[in-house]
């Protein structure tokens, strides 16, 4: 299964750049990819930390307007 | 299906870090910035959905078809991306005319009618746009839709009603075998174009019944005769919602709604007439809500050939029986001119296109003397029930009865049958489902006797109930009854019944208070069970427990708000409440109803105790088997939300 995203992966755009990353040994200490089973072992980007945070996107989430709405919308076929 | 909390919708769970799809950034699908500290910064050029369907010129970008290329350049084009059928009706309604086009019917089109088109990401990780969306399971793809979370968010009123017995008894696959809607509409079906095609029926990847009950066409005598001519569903379906004019807008937010005018529960044969994708001669058509005034919002007149489709459209209801009252008997069908399309079901501007669906007289199967099946004899307590004439003849009269609302307070305000006292059935019948042990059982009977005799009720005055067609008045009536008081009835139909149907007036305002009453509580101890005496019942011969709530909560894929577990007690029988009452709150054909109980042992020399999740649903059960004339019928005190919160649940 692994081996099979990896050959998925290889067709990503971004293959070249990973390419480079592990040849140079940049990958472990960016921790962009390759990380998959380890939660921890992801980069503490904005988008991880808030998005993984109840805490932190609750409070972001109360800034967010929301519109009230009619209620109407919600019909469904 | 409760929207999502907007925290919930973005919160992206541990789990998804241990999946493929995590060894990809988010930047790489999301774009933005991950460096930026600040919410509005990171954000910036955020793409929400990167799964949507750009222009198809630029198919090609959409992030998925990196790895999944095939099921993308087809899924692009498929019927749940593009809507395509919707836009060829709109075109065939509108007439040649450009400018038309592009001021009216496009915006409209845009907004509401394929609003509901979906990308990768609505069926694989989030609820659909169109309900909002949401992670489903905190960012994880998943192969397989979710059936409510998904499918059902956009095809939950129709299809979902109907599959999960919200309406009707719900559907044998589900019911029976628990297949949920992939098990008959997989991938190749959702991933395949559906350029060029006119109706969802000319997909070669639409499921047929045959796919699988193929060995079952020679073995019934009545498949031998009618396969091939008549659609299964014309004798496997139960009835189905037909809608009425559709009207658009958008709200004071900017917000785009729409709203059916009118539906209404039925079943009509039809005619399988030119681009309906069907090849039986007699199939099931359903009344779909477009609507010559449907854009009036964006612009007058916009449907100048409105009468170029037909508004009676193929169909296949998603509720499925093997027995059902239609083929119950032969005449059930055969010489049953209202059960097929006639040129009284149109409307004046319908009338063409309809045309060919319609059934002429002699097309119409007469009647078959050989037929030995025998209806049920029913005799029902007519009393139980009122009509709005009837109910407005005795007003008129003055006859000395009590008219309660049991809506809410808002709705009663809004506008009631005069003479009507206001009695908030959801406060005030039952204890709160958090005041453990006696959650949502209902209230004792000295409370109760108070209750109602504030609202002038007392021993000798006859009592109607009426709500808005939901479940309400039935529960009020049972708890009269569980007073002793056996003197009531609910309006058939609620107050849609009076107000749109008999065109009879409402006053709007607040109740005058009711002269009080002592009315002396005199329990019937012989109609309700606590947790305790339903366990020990169960035990004894002669007893069914009928759980009466829908298909979904019975299986626990869907629940009530009040529920803490999702689930039902052992060795129960779901038959939902729906099959006995419309959705619009009239009791069904009462011969339908005997043979539907008769049909799956619910005999009237048993003990039936119904139970639901927090005694409505039961309540409603409970009322229609007391019409039909069940002698001993006994409502689960508090049902599942109790019996969860009780020692009688096991842990």
């Amino acid at each position: 299964m692994h081996h099979l995203r990896v050959l998925r992966f290889r067709r990503h755009p971004s293959w070249r750049l990973l390419a480079a990353a592990l040849a140079t040994g940049l990958l472990v200490a960016a921790g962009t990819a390759g990380a998959a089973g380890d939660p921890a072992a992801k980069p503490a980007s904005t988008c991880i930390a808030c998005h993984t945070d109840v805490a932190k996107i609750k409070a972001e989430a109360a800034n967010v307007p929301v519109p009230a709405g009619s209620g109407l919308q919600a019909g469904k076929g | 299906m409760a929207p999502l909390a907007l925290h919930e919708k973005v919160l992206v769970s541990r789990e998804f870090f241990r999946t493929g799809h995590a060894e990809m950034t988010c930047e790489q699908c999301h774009g933005g910035n991950p460096a930026a500290a600040a919410r509005p910064e990171a954000h910036k050029g955020v793409v929400k959905d990167p799964t949507e369907v750009p222009p198809f010129s630029e198919v090609d970008k959409i992030v998925c078809a990196e790895c999944h290329e095939e099921q993308v350049k087809t899924g692009s084009t498929s019927l749940h991306a593009t809507k395509s059928p919707f836009t060829k009706v709109l075109r065939a309604r509108a007439g040649n005319d450009a400018k038309n086009w592009d001021s009216v019917i496009e915006p409209g089109r845009r907004n509401h009618c394929t609003a509901c088109h979906s990308s990768c990401g609505d069926c694989h990780v989030s609820r659909p746009k169109f309900a909002k969306g949401g992670f489903i399971q905190g960012h994880v793809f998943r192969k397989k839709p979710d059936m409510v979370n998904q499918c059902m968010a956009c095809h939950g009123s129709r299809v979902g009603d109907e599959f999960f017995g919200n309406r009707g008894i719900g559907d044998a696959h589900l019911a029976k075998k628990s297949m949920d809607c992939m098990a008959c509409h997989p991938a190749g079906e959702m991933h395949a174009s559906g350029e060029g095609l006119t109706s969802r029926y000319q997909l070669p990847q639409m499921p047929k019944c045959a796919g699988c009950h193929e060995k079952d066409l020679g073995k019934v005598a009545q498949h031998k005769v009618h396969a091939g001519k008549v659609q299964c569903q014309v004798c496997h379906s139960q009835d189905y919602a037909n809608c009425y004019s559709c009207h658009t807008g958008k709200d004071a937010n900017g917000i785009a709604y729409f709203v059916n005018q009118m539906e209404t529960e039925s079943f009509k044969i039809g005619l399988a007439y030119p681009d309906s994708g069907r090849s039986e001669k007699y199939i099931l058509v359903r009344h779909v809500p477009a609507d010559k005034e449907v854009f009036d919002f964006y612009g007058k007149d916009a449907f100048r050939t409105f009468d170029n489709v037909p508004t009676w459209k193929a169909t296949s209801p998603h509720n499925i029986q093997r027995k059902t009252w239609r083929s119950a008997s032969c005449n059930h069908c055969h010489g049953q001119r209202s059960l097929f399309l006639a040129d009284g079901d149109l409307l004046a501007y319908e009338k063409t296109a309809n045309r060919p669906v319609m059934v002429p007289d002699d097309k119409v199967p007469a009647k078959r003397k050989e037929d030995a099946a025998k209806d049920p004899e029913v005799t029902v307590q007519s009393a139980m029930m009122v009509t709005a004439e009837a109910l407005h003849m005795a007003l008129g009269k003055k006859a000395p009865l009590t008219l309660v609302d049991a809506r809410t307070p808002e709705a009663y305000k809004k506008g009631h049958i005069e003479r009507a006292v206001p009695f908030n059935v959801a406060g005030e019948l039952r204890y709160p489902a958090d005041e453990t042990p006696r959650s949502m059982t209902m209230k004792g009977p000295e409370e109760l006797a108070a209750l109602f005799g504030s609202l002038g009720i007392e021993r000798p005055v006859h009592v109607v109930v009426y709500d808005a067609g939901g479940l309400e008045a039935p529960l009020l009536a049972y708890a009269l009854h569980r007073l002793g008081h056996g003197n009531v009835a609910v309006l058939d139909g609620g107050i849609d019944a009076w107000a749109k149907e008999a065109k009879l007036p409402l006053v709007a305002g607040d109740p005058t208070p009711a002269a009080a009453r002592k009315l002396e509580a005199a329990p019937n101890a012989n109609i309700i069970m606590d947790n305790r005496q339903v366990a020990e019942a169960m035990a004894e011969p002669g007893t069914i427990v009928l759980d009466s709530r829908s298909v979904g909560q019975y299986q626990g894929l869907t629940y009530h708000p009040l529920q803490v577990r999702a689930g039902h007690i052992e060795n129960t029988v779901n038959l939902p409440t729906m099959g006995f009452w419309t959705a619009e709150g009239f009791l069904k054909d009462p011969r339908a109803s005997a043979w539907l109980l008769e049909s799956r042992g619910i005999t009237k020399d048993k003990r039936i105790i119904v139970t639901c999740t927090t005694g409505q649903a039961a309540a409603g059960a409970w009322w229609a088997l007391k019409y039909l004339g069940y002698p001993n019928v006994v409502l689960h005190d508090g049902s599942w939300v109790s019996w969860e919160r009780s020692p009688m649940m096991k842990k």
